[in-house]
C-alpha cells in the first residue's frame, strides 16, 4: 500500500455525464407514462400533490372501484353522500431544480454526476412538455450560482448539452444552489447526495405552497462499502488524511452512522411533508422518479 | 585458511529462498484501493473505536504465519547444526627415502618433480607438511626440501605413509591399493648405479642387465673429530680404537686417525666423545659376561639416539649410536671380565652406526617408479574440537512444538 502522506491522489472517478444512446426514446416513455398516470388521476378525481398548485372545479358522485381516498369526507358528514373533488392541475407551474454540482457527486463508478444530471434533466423535459417555467440552480467549483431558464423543448435542449458537458467540481453542492433559489416556487426538486446539507439548512426554505422533492443520490460503495477489498477512503472535497478500513467493525460503525442519518432525514422529511427518496448511482433514473410519482399520488 | 561458520550440507542453504516464498504467499493480502466517498465523515480510523485493529494494523499477518515460519527454521535449522572451527588440514606426508634424490627424466630429481606437482595440484586446500623424524611424523613450519636436521645429514628412511583420510604421501613411486589416503607420486626411469657395497667392492645395477662388480670409493673411519677435541673432557680409550680399525679392517674400510690430514672419499663413520656436562658420578654397566665402569654425567645421557649397552642391560648409556657416529658418553671407561663379548657389541653398533655412501642405493629404491596423482577423502573433521552447538535440540524441539501449536490456527486463517 502506498505511503498515504507521499502518495498522489488519484483523479475523480467520474466528473462528467454523457448522454445515453437511448436518451430520447426514454425520455419519451417517461413523458408517456406521466401523461397517462396523470390523465387516470384527473379522470378518477383524485387529489393531486394535495392541492397545491390545483383548481378546484367542483363534486361529483362517487363511483364504485375508485380510490376511497379522493372522497371529500367533510361533504359525505353533512350529505350523507360520497362525492369526490373535482380539480384541475395548472397547466404552468413554476419548477425549480436544485442540481448538486459538488465533487462529491463525481463519485463512482457507477457516477453520481451522470444519475443526478439525467434525473435534472427527466424532470426538466417533463416540465417544459407541461408548459412549465423551470429554473435549473447549481453552483459552480467557486461558488458561483448559475441559473438555466427552460420555457420549451429548445431551452431544454441547450441545457441538455450544457449539462453534458459540465464537470462536478468545488465544495459548493446543494448549499451553494440554494442562494439561487427564487422565492415563491411552486415546486422545488432537490438533486444530490445532500452530504453537505442538514435538515435545519432546508428549514427556512419551506413554504406552505410550495411542494419540496429531495432526491438522494447515492454511490453503490456509499450505501454499501466493500468487505473483501481493502480500501483506503479519500474525501473528494478536501485533503484529509486518506483513511484505510481494516476491519469490520468499522464497515459496521459507518453503516450504524449512515442510517442514523438517513433516519434522521427520512424523519424529518415525513415532518414536513417532504417527499424523500433515495437513488442508487447506476440504476435506472425512471426508477426514482416513478417511485417519487406514485408517492405522490401520480406526478413527480 | 578459512575460519569460521560452515555447514556440513552447504546445499541445504539452498532451500533457505523457499522459506521467504512461503511466507511471501501465505502472507500476500489483496492491495488495497484507493476510492473517493462523500461520506467520508462517517468513516472512522481503525485506531479509535477498534485497539484490536490497530494492533493488526501493525501485525498484518497472522501470528500463526509467524510461527509457522519459525517452525521452518527451526526444523531445518535443527538437525543442521553450523559447525565451528577451521578446515581440517591435509597432511602431507613426505617421502624423503633415497629414490627421492635419483635424477628424473625431466631434468630435476624425483623429489623436486614430486613437489612441482603438489603445488600444481593442492589448490586452495588446508595443509601442513610432515617429516619422518625420530620414528614419528613430525610437523614441519617450512616446505620442503628440508634443512639438514644434523650433520651429517641422516638419511631417515620413512615408512610408508598411512591410507588414511586426509593424508597425502608425497612420492616417486605410487602406492597401491590405496582406499582412503592421497598420493602424489613423480615417477620415474630406472636409474642404474650401485645397490650394495661390501667391503671394497660395490654391486652395480643396470637395467636389463644382471648385477655387476665394481671397485667401491673409498671409505673411511675417522677415530677423531674436530668436535672431540674442542667440547669432549675425554678420549677413546685407545684399546676401544684399536678394536674399531680392526672391525674397519674387515669391512673394507679405510682408518683416519685424528691427527692425519684431510682425506678425499666419504667418512662412513667417526668416532667423538660427549659432550660431558655438569657433575660426573661413578657408573658401572654389566654386560651379561663383562663390565664396563666409569664417571657419566650425573644428569643422565645428552645425545639424542643413546642406548643402554647392552640394550638389556639398565644402568645409563655407554655409546650413543648416530649417522654415521659413534658417541662415547663416558668418560675414563673400563672393561672387565670378557674382553671379546664386549668387543662383539662394540663391532655391533660400528655396523649400526656406519653410513653408506649417498649413491649407494637399495635395488629397489632405483627401480622405475609409477607416477600420478590420486585424490582420496578429505580429512575427517575432528567432532570433539567442533562439537555442535548446545541448543540444537533445542531447537528441533522447539521446531516441533512451533508446528503443532501454528498448524490448527494457520488452518483456520487459511
Amino acid at each position: 500500500m502506498p505511503n498515504p502522506r507521499s502518495a498522489r491522489r488519484p483523479a475523480l472517478p467520474c466528473p462528467t455525464a454523457t448522454q445515453p444512446p437511448d436518451w430520447a426514446q426514454r425520455l419519451d416513455a417517461w413523458t408517456l407514462w406521466h401523461q397517462r398516470r396523470r390523465a387516470v388521476a384527473e379522470g378518477s378525481g383524485r387529489d393531486w400533490g394535495s392541492g397545491r398548485g390545483q383548481d378546484f372545479v367542483g363534486y361529483r358522485p362517487y363511483r364504485a372501484g375508485e380510490d376511497a381516498r379522493a372522497l371529500d369526507f367533510a361533504l359525505l358528514a353533512r350529505s350523507g353522500r360520497p362525492f369526490v373533488k373535482v380539480t384541475r392541475s395548472e397547466a404552468h407551474q413554476s419548477v425549480t431544480l436544485l442540481l448538486d454540482r459538488s465533487a462529491s457527486m463525481a463519485v463512482g463508478p457507477p457516477g453520481k454526476w451522470q444519475s443526478a444530471v439525467e434525473i435534472a434533466l427527466a424532470y426538466a423535459y417533463l416540465w417544459a412538455a407541461l408548459n412549465s417555467e423551470v429554473r435549473l440552480v447549481c453552483a459552480d467549483g467557486n461558488g458561483a450560482v448559475s441559473v438555466r431558464l427552460v420555457r420549451n423543448v429548445r431551452d431544454w435542449q441547450a441545457l441538455s448539452q450544457s449539462l453534458f458537458g459540465l464537470r462536478a467540481e468545488g465544495g459548493s453542492g446543494l448549499r451553494g444552489a440554494l442562494r439561487g433559489l427564487p422565492a415563491a416556487q411552486d415546486r422545488v426538486i432537490a438533486i444530490g447526495d445532500l452530504w453537505d446539507l442538514e435538515p435545519s439548512d432546508l428549514q427556512p426554505r419551506l413554504r406552505a405552497q410550495t411542494d419540496w422533492t429531495l432526491v438522494r443520490v447515492l454511490a453503490p460503495d456509499e450505501i454499501e462499502p466493500p468487505a473483501d477489498t481493502p480500501v483506503v477512503w479519500l474525501d473528494p472535497e478536501s485533503s484529509a488524511e486518506p483513511l484505510p478500513v481494516t476491519s469490520d467493525a468499522q464497515r459496521q460503525d459507518y453503516r450504524e452512522r449512515l442510517a442514523a442519518w438517513e433516519e434522521r432525514w427520512r424523519t424529518w422529511s415525513a415532518l414536513h411533508r417532504v417527499t424523500y427518496a433515495t437513488h442508487v448511482a447506476g440504476r435506472p433514473w425512471e426508477e426514482a422518479l416513478r417511485a417519487i410519482a406514485e408517492r405522490k399520488g401520480g406526478v413527480g | 585458511m578459512g575460519s569460521g561458520w560452515t555447514f556440513d550440507r552447504p546445499w541445504v542453504m539452498g532451500l533457505a529462498p523457499l522459506l521467504l516464498v512461503a511466507w511471501w504467499w501465505l502472507a500476500r493480502t489483496p492491495r488495497p484501493v484507493w476510492r473517493y466517498t462523500g461520506a467520508y465523515r462517517f468513516w472512522t480510523p481503525a485506531g479509535k473505536h477498534d485497539r484490536g485493529a490497530a494492533r493488526r494494523r501493525r501485525w498484518p499477518q497472522p501470528f500463526a504465519l509467524w510461527l509457522a515460519l519459525l517452525a521452518l527454521w527451526g526444523a531445518w535449522l535443527g538437525p543442521q547444526p553450523p559447525v565451528r572451527g577451521a578446515e581440517p588440514a591435509w597432511r602431507v606426508l613426505v617421502d624423503e627415502s633415497a629414490s627421492m634424490e635419483l635424477p628424473h627424466e625431466s631434468g630435476s630429481s624425483r623429489g623436486a618433480v614430486a613437489l612441482a606437482l603438489w603445488e600444481r595440484e593442492r589448490g586452495a586446500r588446508n595443509f601442513r607438511y610432515e617429516r619422518w623424524l625420530d620414528g614419528r611424523w613430525v610437523t614441519m613450519d617450512a616446505a620442503p626440501p628440508w634443512a639438514p636436521v644434523s650433520t651429517p645429514r641422516a638419511r631417515f628412511d620413512p615408512p610408508q605413509a598411512p591410507d588414511e583420510p586426509g593424508v597425502v604421501w608425497l612420492t616417486d613411486d605410487a602406492p597401491a591399493g590405496w582406499q582412503h589416503g592421497s598420493w602424489i607420486a613423480a615417477g620415474g626411469q630406472a636409474v642404474p648405479g650401485p645397490v650394495l657395497l661390501w667391503g671394497d667392492e660395490q654391486w652395480v645395477a643396470s637395467p636389463g642387465e644382471p648385477l655387476r662388480r665394481e671397485p667401491a670409493p673409498t671409505q673411511w673411519v675417522r677415530l677423531g673429530s674436530p668436535e672431540t677435541s674442542s667440547a669432549s673432557q675425554g678420549v677413546w680409550p685407545t684399546e676401544w680404537q684399536r678394536l674399531v680399525a680392526l672391525w674397519a679392517a674387515e669391512r673394507g674400510l679405510q682408518v683416519w686417525e685424528q691427527d692425519d690430514a684431510p682425506q678425499d672419499g666419504f667418512v662412513a663413520l667417526e668416532l667423538v666423545v660427549g659432550p660431558l656436562e655438569g657433575p660426573l658420578e661413578s657408573a658401572r654397566v654389566d654386560g651379561g659376561g663383562f663390565r664396563v665402569q666409569g664417571q657419566r654425567p650425573a644428569d643422565g645421557p645428552t645425545s639424542a639416539g643413546a642406548f643402554a649397552l647392552p640394550a638389556s642391560q639398565a644402568g645409563g648409556a655407554v655409546l650413543a649410536i648416530e649417522p654415521g657416529r659413534l658417541r662415547l658418553l663416558w668418560t675414563a671407561v673400563e672393561v672387565q671380565g670378557d674382553r671379546a663379548l664386549w668387543a662383539r657389541e662394540l663391532a655391533m653398533a660400528c655396523d649400526a652406526a656406519r653410513m653408506l655412501p649417498p649413491s649407494v642405493i637399495p635395488e629397489s629404491e632405483r627401480a622405475a617408479a609409477r607416477g600420478g596423482v590420486h585424490w582420496g577423502s578429505p580429512p575427517v573433521r575432528d567432532a570433539s574440537h567442533s562439537p555442535a552447538p548446545p541448543w540444537t535440540p533445542w531447537l528441533a524441539i522447539l521446531g516441533a512444538l512451533s508446528i503443532w501449536i501454528a498448524w490448527p490456527a494457520f488452518r483456520r486463517t487459511a
